[in-house]
């Protein structure tokens, strides 16, 4: 379970350097325009995660409200938590 | 987060946003509360919303937070100053002032109002404390660890995330 945990974010960590060589050779647009893809990417990540973890019937279902809900609510925190 | 470690650049940020007159804000040190308190109640509620816990008191500071954007963006830009910086940051950019960005805090504010109008999903910190089982070790070792777990680790990349662009791009 810890490793499951931890496996995002190894994920993101591994992941940066694209951004940071981008943004040595100037190509600070297109990082950011990938850094926020990318954002959006580790979310549904998290978010599968959760719903794994949380063992629950929705597993059945690809999208539902609860889904949906915990998608924003990681989106919306991780926004929040990034903000520089 | 790194707008709690960079106080002073957050508030020069604000104060390009001139939403007070000048001789009201040496007054009421308007900008210097903002600049620490928005940054603070961004990292609290962003854990809240992220975990599940305090969810609805979260939702409506997130709620607050992003009308407060707006509003101040609105108004700068019936003021035509369109050159503005957004001083957004983060996972959003930072761009100059648009209706855009009016747009965009209005789909997170759907978001949020979403998040209030349907029940609480299974998996959030409020839902474990109010189970029957809420209190037992085993609980909080099948479902509370990993809750705390994801925090720490979201924590720990944005804060990576950060420090490696602040290295790789001093000011």
């Amino acid at each position: 379970m810890i490793l499951v945990c931890i496996s995002p974010s190894s994920f993101c960590l591994c992941s940066y350097y694209p951004f940071a060589y981008m943004r040595d050779k100037h190509l600070v647009n297109c990082a950011n325009s990938i850094e926020r893809l990318y954002f959006l990417l580790v979310s549904v990540l998290l978010l599968r995660l959760h719903i794994r973890l949380s063992g629950a019937p929705i597993m059945r279902f690809p999208i539902d409200v609860f889904s949906v809900r915990l998608f924003l609510r990681l989106l919306v925190g991780l926004i929040l938590l990034s903000a520089e | 987060m790194s707008k709690l470690l960079h106080t002073r650049r957050f508030q020069r940020g604000i104060q390009d946003y001139k939403i007070l007159p000048s001789n009201l804000e040496s007054k009421l040190h308007f900008s210097p509360v903002l600049s620490y308190s928005i940054p603070l109640v961004e990292f609290v509620v962003g854990l809240c919303l992220m975990s599940g816990f305090l969810l609805v008191p979260a939702a409506l500071l997130t709620l607050m937070l992003f009308a407060l954007f707006s509003g101040a963006i609105l108004l700068n830009l019936l003021r035509g100053r369109h050159d503005l910086s957004c001083h957004c940051g983060g996972a959003l950019g930072d761009h100059r002032i648009s209706w855009w960005l009016i747009g965009r805090n209005g789909l997170l504010m759907g978001a949020i109002f979403f998040l209030l109008l349907t029940p609480t999903d299974i998996f959030t910190v409020d839902k474990l404390l109010r189970s029957p089982s809420a209190g037992s070790a085993a609980m909080w070792m099948s479902a509370g660890l990993p809750v705390v777990l994801l925090v720490i680790g979201v924590c720990a990349v944005v804060l990576l995330f950060n420090t490696a662009r602040s290295v790789l791009h001093p000011e």
